[in-house]
Protein backbone atom coordinates (compact mmCIF):
# COMPACT_ATOMS: atom_id res chain seq x y z
CA UNK A 1 0.00 0.00 0.00
CA UNK A 2 2.62 2.17 1.09
CA UNK A 3 4.60 1.07 -2.28
CA UNK A 4 1.67 2.08 -4.45
CA UNK A 5 1.16 5.60 -2.88
CA UNK A 6 5.33 6.22 -3.56
CA UNK A 7 4.61 4.96 -6.85
CA UNK A 8 1.47 7.18 -7.56
CA UNK A 9 3.35 10.26 -6.57
CA UNK A 10 6.07 9.57 -8.29
CA UNK A 11 4.47 9.27 -11.20
CA UNK A 12 2.74 12.24 -10.69
CA UNK A 13 5.98 14.22 -10.74
CA UNK A 14 7.15 12.43 -13.33
CA UNK A 15 4.32 13.87 -15.36
CA UNK A 16 5.13 17.10 -14.31
CA UNK A 17 8.52 17.36 -15.41
CA UNK A 18 7.38 16.29 -19.23
CA UNK A 19 4.76 18.70 -19.52
CA UNK A 20 6.53 21.24 -18.11
CA UNK A 21 9.23 20.27 -20.67
CA UNK A 22 6.96 20.15 -23.67
CA UNK A 23 5.38 23.24 -22.85
CA UNK A 24 9.06 24.72 -22.44
CA UNK A 25 10.11 23.59 -25.87
CA UNK A 26 7.05 24.94 -27.34
CA UNK A 27 7.39 28.35 -25.89
CA UNK A 28 11.25 28.23 -27.07
CA UNK A 29 10.22 27.67 -30.14
CA UNK A 30 7.65 30.96 -30.29
CA UNK A 31 10.43 32.97 -29.12
CA UNK A 32 12.73 31.72 -32.10
CA UNK A 33 10.00 32.05 -34.35
CA UNK A 34 8.97 35.53 -33.12
CA UNK A 35 12.69 36.82 -33.12
CA UNK A 36 11.93 39.79 -30.51
CA UNK A 37 15.57 40.80 -31.00
CA UNK A 38 15.26 41.13 -34.28
CA UNK A 39 18.02 39.15 -35.73
CA UNK A 40 18.02 35.70 -36.67
CA UNK A 41 22.06 33.97 -37.99
CA UNK A 42 21.84 31.28 -40.25
CA UNK A 43 24.46 29.17 -41.04
CA UNK A 44 26.25 26.61 -43.29
CA UNK A 45 29.52 25.71 -42.11
CA UNK A 46 29.67 22.65 -44.53
CA UNK A 47 30.05 20.01 -41.74
CA UNK A 48 26.65 20.86 -40.47
CA UNK A 49 23.87 23.59 -41.67
CA UNK A 50 20.62 24.79 -40.63
CA UNK A 51 17.66 23.36 -42.49
CA UNK A 52 16.56 27.11 -43.40
CA UNK A 53 19.62 27.01 -45.85
CA UNK A 54 20.11 24.92 -48.70
CA UNK A 55 23.09 22.94 -49.57
CA UNK A 56 25.47 24.26 -53.12
CA UNK A 57 24.29 23.33 -56.22
CA UNK A 58 23.96 21.69 -58.85
CA UNK A 59 26.38 19.07 -58.15
CA UNK A 60 28.38 18.78 -61.33
CA UNK A 61 29.74 22.36 -60.64
CA UNK A 62 31.28 21.64 -57.27
CA UNK A 63 33.61 19.30 -55.46
CA UNK A 64 32.09 16.94 -52.68
CA UNK A 65 32.47 18.54 -49.38
CA UNK A 66 36.26 17.80 -47.96
CA UNK A 67 37.68 18.43 -44.43
CA UNK A 68 41.18 20.07 -44.01
CA UNK A 69 42.41 20.66 -40.47
CA UNK A 70 39.40 20.58 -39.11
CA UNK A 71 37.74 22.82 -41.95
CA UNK A 72 34.80 21.50 -43.86
CA UNK A 73 34.49 23.44 -47.03
CA UNK A 74 33.32 22.55 -50.75
CA UNK A 75 34.71 23.60 -53.90
CA UNK A 76 33.30 25.37 -57.05
CA UNK A 77 35.02 24.48 -60.05
CA UNK A 78 32.17 26.19 -62.57
CA UNK A 79 30.35 29.20 -62.37
CA UNK A 80 27.60 30.56 -61.14
CA UNK A 81 26.53 28.10 -58.37
CA UNK A 82 23.16 28.72 -56.12
CA UNK A 83 22.18 28.29 -52.83
CA UNK A 84 18.39 29.17 -51.36
CA UNK A 85 17.20 30.68 -47.75
CA UNK A 86 13.99 30.01 -46.31
CA UNK A 87 12.80 33.01 -43.96
CA UNK A 88 10.78 32.15 -41.66
CA UNK A 89 9.52 35.85 -41.04
CA UNK A 90 9.67 39.52 -43.31
CA UNK A 91 13.18 40.68 -42.47
CA UNK A 92 14.56 44.33 -43.79
CA UNK A 93 17.73 43.20 -44.56
CA UNK A 94 20.01 40.57 -44.72
CA UNK A 95 24.06 40.59 -44.21
CA UNK A 96 26.09 37.75 -46.44
CA UNK A 97 29.46 36.61 -44.44
CA UNK A 98 31.35 34.59 -46.78
CA UNK A 99 34.73 32.13 -45.96
CA UNK A 100 36.50 31.40 -49.02
CA UNK A 101 39.63 30.92 -50.76
CA UNK A 102 40.46 32.21 -54.03
CA UNK A 103 43.69 31.69 -54.49
CA UNK A 104 43.68 32.98 -58.63
CA UNK A 105 42.08 36.45 -56.85
CA UNK A 106 38.97 35.90 -59.90
CA UNK A 107 36.05 38.09 -59.67
CA UNK A 108 34.08 36.72 -56.94
CA UNK A 109 29.82 38.20 -56.53
CA UNK A 110 26.86 37.47 -54.70
CA UNK A 111 23.95 37.64 -56.35
CA UNK A 112 20.01 37.95 -55.13
CA UNK A 113 17.54 36.52 -57.78
CA UNK A 114 14.46 39.18 -58.83
CA UNK A 115 11.84 36.77 -58.48
CA UNK A 116 9.83 38.42 -60.86
CA UNK A 117 11.72 37.60 -63.86
CA UNK A 118 13.82 34.77 -65.45
CA UNK A 119 17.35 35.65 -65.08
CA UNK A 120 17.95 39.03 -62.90
CA UNK A 121 20.04 39.27 -60.31
CA UNK A 122 21.10 41.74 -57.74
CA UNK A 123 24.93 41.79 -58.10
CA UNK A 124 27.39 42.60 -54.76
CA UNK A 125 30.92 42.13 -55.62
CA UNK A 126 32.46 39.86 -53.03
CA UNK A 127 36.40 40.12 -54.38
CA UNK A 128 37.58 41.91 -57.14
CA UNK A 129 41.26 42.62 -57.28
CA UNK A 130 40.76 45.75 -59.87
CA UNK A 131 38.74 47.82 -57.68
CA UNK A 132 40.67 46.34 -54.81
CA UNK A 133 37.99 45.27 -52.19
CA UNK A 134 39.47 45.24 -48.93
CA UNK A 135 39.11 41.62 -47.50
CA UNK A 136 40.29 40.04 -43.89
CA UNK A 137 42.19 37.35 -44.39
CA UNK A 138 42.70 34.65 -41.48
CA UNK A 139 44.40 31.25 -41.73
CA UNK A 140 44.32 31.10 -45.71
CA UNK A 141 41.21 32.01 -45.72
CA UNK A 142 39.24 35.18 -46.72
CA UNK A 143 36.35 36.98 -45.00
CA UNK A 144 33.59 39.49 -47.50
CA UNK A 145 30.91 40.35 -46.48
CA UNK A 146 27.57 41.43 -48.81
CA UNK A 147 24.53 43.72 -47.70
CA UNK A 148 21.19 43.70 -49.19
CA UNK A 149 18.17 45.37 -48.55
CA UNK A 150 15.06 42.22 -48.54
CA UNK A 151 12.37 44.06 -50.86
CA UNK A 152 9.74 42.47 -51.86
CA UNK A 153 10.85 41.36 -55.52
CA UNK A 154 13.55 39.35 -53.79
CA UNK A 155 11.09 37.18 -51.84
CA UNK A 156 9.08 34.76 -53.27
CA UNK A 157 6.75 32.03 -50.78
CA UNK A 158 9.24 32.87 -47.85
CA UNK A 159 12.58 32.26 -50.38
CA UNK A 160 15.43 34.00 -51.03
CA UNK A 161 17.75 32.51 -54.14
CA UNK A 162 21.24 33.43 -54.13
CA UNK A 163 23.73 32.91 -56.73
CA UNK A 164 27.42 32.92 -56.41
CA UNK A 165 29.20 34.12 -59.29
CA UNK A 166 33.12 33.78 -60.44
CA UNK A 167 32.86 34.29 -64.43
CA UNK A 168 35.75 32.40 -66.19
CA UNK A 169 36.23 30.48 -63.47
CA UNK A 170 36.15 27.21 -65.21
CA UNK A 171 37.92 28.73 -68.77
CA UNK A 172 40.60 29.90 -66.29
CA UNK A 173 41.13 26.65 -64.20
CA UNK A 174 40.59 28.21 -61.43
CA UNK A 175 38.92 26.95 -58.25
CA UNK A 176 36.93 28.97 -54.84
CA UNK A 177 36.88 26.76 -52.17
CA UNK A 178 34.12 27.92 -50.03
CA UNK A 179 34.21 27.09 -45.82
CA UNK A 180 31.18 28.84 -44.43
CA UNK A 181 28.64 30.90 -45.62
CA UNK A 182 26.93 32.89 -42.48
CA UNK A 183 23.46 34.87 -43.33
CA UNK A 184 22.65 37.29 -40.56
CA UNK A 185 18.77 38.64 -41.30
CA UNK A 186 17.64 41.59 -39.35
CA UNK A 187 14.37 43.51 -38.63
CA UNK A 188 13.22 46.09 -36.13
CA UNK A 189 13.86 44.77 -32.64
CA UNK A 190 11.13 44.04 -30.20
CA UNK A 191 10.17 46.67 -27.96
CA UNK A 192 7.14 47.39 -25.12
CA UNK A 193 5.70 50.23 -27.75
CA UNK A 194 5.67 48.04 -31.31
CA UNK A 195 5.02 44.90 -29.28
CA UNK A 196 1.54 44.84 -29.84
CA UNK A 197 0.90 45.59 -33.76
CA UNK A 198 3.84 43.96 -34.07
CA UNK A 199 2.65 40.47 -32.18
CA UNK A 200 -0.52 41.03 -34.12
CA UNK A 201 0.79 41.38 -37.72
CA UNK A 202 2.35 37.66 -36.77
CA UNK A 203 -0.96 35.85 -35.55
CA UNK A 204 -1.83 37.58 -38.69
CA UNK A 205 0.23 36.64 -41.47
CA UNK A 206 1.24 32.68 -41.53
CA UNK B 1 8.36 -10.69 -1.89
CA UNK B 2 10.30 -10.99 -5.14
CA UNK B 3 7.17 -11.48 -7.27
CA UNK B 4 5.51 -7.98 -5.60
CA UNK B 5 8.61 -6.32 -6.01
CA UNK B 6 8.83 -7.61 -10.13
CA UNK B 7 5.24 -6.75 -10.78
CA UNK B 8 6.07 -3.40 -9.42
CA UNK B 9 8.69 -2.73 -11.83
CA UNK B 10 6.54 -3.87 -14.68
CA UNK B 11 3.71 -1.61 -13.46
CA UNK B 12 5.71 0.83 -13.30
CA UNK B 13 7.59 0.86 -16.31
CA UNK B 14 4.24 0.29 -18.44
CA UNK B 15 3.24 3.61 -16.62
CA UNK B 16 6.10 5.68 -17.22
CA UNK B 17 5.97 4.20 -21.09
CA UNK B 18 1.90 5.37 -21.12
CA UNK B 19 3.09 9.16 -19.32
CA UNK B 20 5.81 9.01 -22.32
CA UNK B 21 3.34 8.41 -25.44
CA UNK B 22 1.06 10.75 -23.97
CA UNK B 23 3.21 13.51 -23.96
CA UNK B 24 5.21 12.92 -26.92
CA UNK B 25 2.16 12.41 -29.29
CA UNK B 26 0.91 15.97 -27.71
CA UNK B 27 4.08 17.46 -28.36
CA UNK B 28 3.41 15.95 -32.15
CA UNK B 29 0.15 16.98 -32.67
CA UNK B 30 0.92 20.40 -31.18
CA UNK B 31 4.23 21.13 -33.55
CA UNK B 32 2.73 19.63 -36.51
CA UNK B 33 -0.31 22.27 -35.61
CA UNK B 34 1.87 24.69 -35.18
CA UNK B 35 3.72 23.78 -38.61
CA UNK B 36 1.27 24.14 -40.32
CA UNK B 37 0.08 27.69 -39.19
CA UNK B 38 3.52 28.82 -39.74
CA UNK B 39 5.86 27.03 -42.01
CA UNK B 40 9.00 26.06 -40.54
CA UNK B 41 7.87 27.00 -36.82
CA UNK B 42 9.55 23.28 -35.33
CA UNK B 43 11.16 22.26 -38.19
CA UNK B 44 13.92 24.84 -38.24
CA UNK B 45 15.06 23.71 -34.85
CA UNK B 46 13.12 20.16 -33.94
CA UNK B 47 13.59 16.66 -35.81
CA UNK B 48 9.87 16.24 -36.51
CA UNK B 49 10.38 12.92 -38.28
CA UNK B 50 12.33 11.71 -34.48
CA UNK B 51 9.70 12.68 -32.65
CA UNK B 52 7.07 10.58 -35.09
CA UNK B 53 9.52 7.48 -34.67
CA UNK B 54 9.69 7.81 -30.71
CA UNK B 55 6.06 8.22 -30.66
CA UNK B 56 5.28 4.95 -33.02
CA UNK B 57 7.59 2.98 -30.71
CA UNK B 58 6.29 4.13 -27.76
CA UNK B 59 3.02 3.82 -28.89
CA UNK B 60 3.78 0.47 -29.47
CA UNK B 61 5.40 -0.36 -26.12
CA UNK B 62 2.45 1.11 -24.35
CA UNK B 63 0.37 -1.20 -26.35
CA UNK B 64 2.30 -4.37 -25.42
CA UNK B 65 2.58 -3.50 -21.88
CA UNK B 66 -1.46 -2.64 -21.00
CA UNK B 67 -1.40 -5.86 -19.93
CA UNK B 68 1.00 -5.37 -16.84
CA UNK B 69 -1.00 -2.02 -16.16
CA UNK B 70 -4.09 -4.17 -15.37
CA UNK B 71 -2.96 -7.20 -14.02
CA UNK B 72 -0.37 -6.19 -11.63
CA UNK B 73 -1.97 -3.33 -10.45
CA UNK B 74 -1.00 -3.47 -6.84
Amino acid sequence: MKNNRLLEKSIKIIRFVFVFSVLSVISWLFYKDFVPSGVLEIKNTFKSKSVLISALYPENRLRKIEEQGGIYFQTMRIDPIYFDLTIPRFFKTAKVIIKYQNPSRNLFQIGLKNVDSDWDFLFKTLEDKEKGIALIEKDGWRTAEADFELQSWLIKDRELYFILSSPLLYDKQAEIKISEIKIILEKEPWTAENFLPRFKNYLKNN
Amino acid sequence: MFDNKLKLIFYFIARLTKEIFSVLLFFFLTLLFLEDLKPYFAAAYINLRLILHLCFIFGIITLLTSKYREDFKI
